[in-house]
Order: C-alpha cells, then structure tokens, then sequence
C-alpha cells in the first residue's frame, strides 16, 4: 500500500453531554466529570437503566441557507458541530470554492422524527400523519442538510456500522485524502438520544441501572449518550498552503467484521484485534502511548475488548495505559467513534490522559493497565478502538504532527 | 492501476429470483407490478412485491428464518451471486451494502409494540432494526471476516457501496469484494411515498462480486470501467454533467463511445446525443438503491450477452449490434448524481 499523502486534522468540534465546544469538553473529560443524569426527554422511568449523557443547554441551531427549518435534532446537531469544526479549521471563507467529502456515521439518523411520524400514525391515521416529519428521517437526509446549509459540493459517503460508524467515518474520510480523491474532508458521527433506543439496549439488558463501570468487575451495562463529533481533515499540503493550525495527523485505520453473532462480540477478539493490527501496520507500527478504549461497559464488550489488546500487544499491554470516556458522557452510538477520535487527538495536544471514571474493583478479565485518575503523560500517539453490532470493528491511529 | 471486472451476479426481484429468471423476464417483458398482497392496508394499490420466496432454498443457517425480509433477500441474492462466480469467501473477502430504508417492518413493529406497552416485544425486533442488521446477517451467514459496511443513501448508495469496495480492492485491503442492496416494502414507507406522488415501489435485492482482472478464475462479465459521484445541491444539472464526464474520462471514453445508457432519470438530449436509454423500473418498480444495483447486473447481462431487450428500450433508432460500453447513471432533485460504466471484457 502506498501512503504518499499525508492526512492532518486541522479543526475540530464536539458536542457532548458536557456541553458544546471543545474547550468545555476537554476541560471536564481531562477532570473525570460525570454528565450522566436521569434521562428528561422522555419517559424512562419504566426502562432498568433511565439514565444517559442528554445535551440539556442544546435545542437547535440557527439555520441560515436551509428553507425547511424543521429539521430533525439529528441534523441539528451535525450542522451545528460542523460548523464549530469548520470554524476552528479557518477553512470557513474558503469551503464552498473547493470540492469537499463529507463522511459521517449514525446509527439512528432521524429516529426521534420517525418516532413521532409513529405516533402521529397511531393517533391520526396513516393518511393524516404528518408527512414532513419523515423527509428528514433517512439517514442521509442529515448530511443533505448540511450541504445545503454552508451551500457545499463534492459528495458525501454516510456509513452506518453501529458503533463502529464514526471511526468508519474518520477512516474513510482519511483514505479519500490520502489515496488522492480529495484534498479536503467533513468527517466524523452523530446520534440522538431515542426512546426507542434505549427501550431496545434495555431489552438485551445491555443498559446499567447504576454506574457505567468499564473494565470494572462489577461492571453491568453501558449509559447512552448524545451528540456530535466533527473533524476537518486536510491534505497536508493543502493544509500547509493556507497556513492552516494542524492539531494532530490520522496515522492509520484497520477494519474488520466479527461474522459471529448480531449483538454480542466475538469473544476472543481476534477478528478485533485484526482491526487494530491493520490500524497499526497502515500507520508503520509507532509505539502507542494511550489507548481511548470502546469501553462500554457491557460484560461481553470489556473482556473481548481486553483480549484483542493483549493479542496485539502482548507483554506490552501492561506498558499502555487505557481508558473510557463512555462513564462520563455515555455512548454516543453512530457518534462514539468521531467523538473518541477527538478526544484522543486532545490528549496528545493536552499531553493528558483522561481517567476511567467509576472504576473500583479489579477484573482478572479486563487486567488492562486502566487509567483510574487524570495524568499527564507525553502523549503521541494514540489508538482509538470501536466495535458495534452486526460484528463491526475499526480502529484509528492517530499522532502528534511532527 | 488494477482493473477491475464484475464476475457474479445475484437477483432476488418482483420479476425473478436469479440472474436467469430475472433475464428471462426481462427480454419477455414481463412485469412484476401486481397488487400488494402482504400488507392489509395497501391491497388496492401495485408495487413490486417478491413472492412465494423461501431463504431455506438459499441459506441453510436456520438462524435466519426469523430475520427480516429485508435481510433474508440479501442472503439469497450474495448466496446466488457467491454461486455464480464459484468464490471462496475468505478473510479478505470484504462486503459493502447499499440500502436506503433499513429493516422498517420490524422498526415499526418495535417501536409500536413500545407504545402500546402491554405487547410482548421480542429484542429481536430492535437488533434486526439497526440499518447494519442486513450486512450482519450477511457476514455471520457467509463468514465475511473482511471489512463490512452499510451505506446509507438514496438510489446512489449501491453505487457508493461499489466505490468503497473499488478503494479495498485496488488498495489491497480486500482481494474479492461483495456489493449488495436491499430493500423491503413496508406500511408507512409505502404510504409517505403515496403521499409524495411516487408510486409502484418495490423491494427484493441485487448482489455482485468485483474482482481484480488478474485474480478471476471465471470468465467475467465485464470491466468496471469508471465510476464517479457528486452532490451539487445548488446545480444539480452541472453536478450530472460533470458526473458523467469525469466518469467517462476514468474509462477513457468519450460519449459517443456509449452504446447504450441505462438509467430512471430524465436526462437531458444534448447529453445523451441519441444514445438509447432503458430502465428496468417499468417492471420491477423502484426499490431506490436496489434498482440502481439491479441497472448494473442488467448492463453486465447486456454486455455479456450482447442482446439489448427490447421490452425496456426507448429510442431504438440508433441501437448499435455491438454493445461494448454502457452506462448507468442517475440524478435526483436534490442533485445527487452518479455514473457508472461497464465495459466488455476481452
């Protein structure tokens, strides 16, 4: 395979139960703080686990080019943490002269429209629902938004992989630039927080009544999540002829597929830890100074996870530490991935590592080396992990700009 | 660069399972537009409904019998199209799926078993309901242990799904790649599209099997020559043009080349230049990015056979005896837009 463009990250946004903005996020990601709360949006009181990382301060955000103001919360929040990730990029004045791949993950896409259109249907009739609510509910119509919003062209690619979409995402924005299709690149997921949803985690007995615990030997179930996770990627050439910041470089991407079961990991992790070789081959095999784990929490999720970490890095493994983020904004589905990038990306710019929060008890499964408090650490290179039904697995590498 | 050529082929359609029955159908003429038969609420109107399908005739993994319909069509048409090319599906085998809808017979199913509260509803019906629940399925029945994505999109998405797997094949990271798209009629999405003006939707599944040129063990049908697609929300006309130009110049053609162009959009003539176009909607109804999958396995037959059916023809004026290149392509409103060319092989 031959790399000969080189892929950095010149903007960011993310838009996180923490709040909007990535000095907020990194501020209260880098001190362990939970923003998981009892769920408000709906009636989760009947569901096991009625708790999950809400955007309480976020309703919608301002539309200037779309005429259909009534856009599903999803497109809501990728257009507005696109445009914060296009802002920090300085790109802004110039994105609609260049040709731009927009590269996105979901899970949901309009669910929460489409949960209403259902209700309506209940109500009304299928003959009186109202029909506006579904021209949003695809789960392209999201990234259709977005072009219409900042009046872009080029073309868009929209992968739904569970929770493995938004480093999907990354990854294939990555190989667009890097294989030469495109200088420039909008990447990275979204989803919501959805009744039907949680209803559905709850009914696998995948949600935990409690706290999120990953890797903790009482660790009983995930937290969902919502939000946004945008990065801009650049050629670095092209990043270079307009003096762009470059925060960090994408190093490297591996994938791979379970072909086990639908819900539940392959235990082993081999085909996982496929995903991390190849990541770590594309990327020339650099030493790794930090692990963002998926991390979810689940039973099944940790130790698989935990086994195709010590595959790859054998002796290693003890050498690097590891940690989660879910515990303190849940998980964001079709978003986890994009928004773990960034948070990956910050620790190597912050030189800091985010703790494992609501850890207690250790697990001879998951003897991982778990980051249990905040340290700093001279961070430079960072691998991003993320698995998802249906057998999904990626991973990201991702570097100091040097 | 590697070129690369399509080698199998799978059909579940209104009007034949199988790249035989579904060529038959095709030259006959045979529309596959009934009545609806299996939603009580659509029984006056037609669509392209598949019947009396069995997935046990395809799949022998009982695991499946109680997925989707959505996810059984695509089992039944990679299982053909893997049968056609004689394959062997293996750790590098990767497999991209292009859907626009999902499974929504059991998202509704879920979500109003939800509502009403007292239903028992089965967890099944949300694992089976996420959008990546049908390339799962695929790659658990199959043993795909390559990458597998979903792509979600309107009538582009299979042709998106073919670009990805053109990136895993010419980068390495794959060495034999499965594209498919499915679709299923349901309730709701049958009504809002009603409700829109859009009628005779469909649903069933295409699956093909791209290679590299120097790995065939089988004769192929034909070279994917070039591929290219744009969204220009504000010039949708533009974003066409300059789609089926930058597809032509990846093949090295010129328009004149084309012998034959078949797609469901209104093209304009100055593009076109009398070339004939044809459409496989008019007898199977639209099933959005399953139709535009099942425009490339009809073109690959074309190729292959060198017959132009006549039934799906328009402007027959200017039909060449020797069909070498066609093309596939479309553009919605919104002014996405794509090309494809299939060329024959030598």
């Amino acid at each position: 395979m031959t790399l000969n463009r080189r892929v950095v990250i010149t903007g960011v946004g993310i838009l996180t139960a923490h709040g909007m903005g990535k000095e907020i996020n990194w501020g209260k990601m880098k001190s362990g703080t939970s923003s998981i709360a009892e769920i408000k949006s709906f009636d989760a009181f009947k569901y096991r686990g009625k708790y999950g990382g809400e955007l309480r301060e976020f309703t919608s955000t301002p539309l200037y080019k779309i005429k259909n103001k009534r856009l599903d919360r999803a497109s809501h929040l990728l257009i507005h943490t696109a445009r914060e990730a296009i802002l920090d990029s300085g790109i802004n004045n110039k994105i609609k002269d260049r040709d731009v791949f927009l590269s996105f993950g979901t899970t949901l896409g309009g669910m929460l429209s489409g949960e209403v259109f259902h209700k309506e249907v209940l109500r009304k009739g299928l003959d009186r629902a109202t029909l506006s609510l579904v021209s949003d509910y695809l789960a392209h119509y999201q990234t259709i938004n977005l072009f219409k919003e900042f009046e872009l062209k080029g073309d868009f690619s929209v992968c739904s992989n569970a929770c493995a979409s938004g480093t999907n995402a990354v990854g294939h924005a990555f190989n667009a630039i890097r294989y030469g299709e495109y200088d420039l690149a909008i990447c990275g997921g979204y989803d919501t927080m959805s009744e039907f949803t949680l209803a559905g985690f709850n009914s696998l007995m995948a949600v935990t009544p409690h706290l999120c615990r990953p890797f903790d030997k009482d660790r009983d179930g995930l937290v969902l999540g919502e939000g946004a996770g945008i990065l801009i990627l650049e050629e670095l050439k092209y990043a270079m002829k307009r003096n762009a910041q470059i925060l960090g470089e994408i190093a490297g991407y591996g994938e791979s597929s379970d072909a086990h079961h639908i819900t539940s990991p392959e235990p082993s992790g081999l085909s996982a830890a496929k995903a991390i070789k190849t990541a770590l081959l594309d990327a020339g095999h650099p030493r790794i100074d930090y692990i963002n784990a998926h991390g979810t929490g689940t039973k099944y999720n940790d130790a698989m996870e935990t086994n195709a970490i010590k595959t790859v890095f054998g002796k290693k493994t003890k050498e690097i530490p590891v940690s989660s983020i879910k515990p303190m904004v849940g998980h964001l589905l079709g978003g986890a991935g994009a928004i773990e990038t960034i948070v990956s990306l910050f620790t190597i710019n912050y030189k800091t590592i985010p703790p494992n929060i609501n850890y207690r008890t250790h697990d001879p499964e998951c003897d991982l080396n778990i980051a249990k408090q905040t340290a700093e650490s001279d961070i430079k290179t960072v691998l991003s992990n993320s698995f998802g039904f249906g057998g999904s697995n990626a991973a990201i590498i991702i570097r100091e700009y040097q | 660069m590697k070129r690369l050529v399509l080698t199998g082929l799978g059909v579940v359609s209104p009007i034949g399972t199988g790249k035989e029955q579904f060529w038959k159908s095709v030259v006959e003429g045979a529309s596959g537009i009934r009545k609806i038969t299996k939603i009580p609420s659509l029984t006056e109107y037609y669509g392209g409904e598949i019947r009396g399908f069995d997935v046990d005739k395809y799949v022998d993994d009982r695991r499946f019998r109680r997925a989707a319909d959505i996810s059984k069509y695509a089992l039944a048409a990679i299982k053909l199209a893997i049968m056609d090319t004689a394959i062997e599906v293996a750790d590098n085998t990767s497999l991209v799926m292009g859907i626009t809808h999902g499974a929504l017979n059991y998202t509704q199913e879920y979500h109003w078993g939800l509502l009403k509260e007292s239903a028992e509803v089965s967890p099944m019906l949300f694992s089976d309901s996420v959008l990546n629940a049908p390339a799962g399925n695929a790659s658990i029945c199959f043993g795909i242990n390559g990458p597998v994505h979903t792509i979600i999109g309107g009538a582009e998405a299979s042709i998106k799904a073919i670009m990805l797997e053109r990136q895993l094949l010419e980068k390495g990271i794959a060495e034999k790649s499965i594209v498919v798209s499915t679709e299923e009629i349901n309730e709701l999405a049958f009504s809002c599209y009603l409700r829109k003006g859009m009628n005779q939707l469909s649903e069933g599944s295409c699956a093909i099997v791209i290679e590299k040129e120097d790995d065939v063990k089988s004769q192929p049908y034909c070279y994917i020559a070039g591929i290219s697609s744009l969204f220009n929300p504000a010039s949708p006309d533009t974003a066409l043009t300059d789609a089926i130009n930058q597809c032509l110049q990846k093949a090295g053609l010129k328009i004149k080349d084309i012998d034959i162009v078949i797609t469901d959009s209104r093209l304009p003539d100055t593009l076109l230049n009398n070339i004939p176009i044809g459409s496989i909607i008019s007898l199977t109804g639209n099933a959005f990015s399953v139709t535009s999958l099942c425009h490339v396995v009809l073109s690959a037959i074309i190729i292959k056979t060198g017959v132009l059916p006549n039934a799906i023809i328009k402007n027959k004026t200017f039909m060449s005896d020797n069909i070498k290149n066609v093309m596939v392509c479309a553009s919605d409103r919104e002014g996405i837009v794509f090309a494809i060319i299939l060329t024959s092989y030598n």
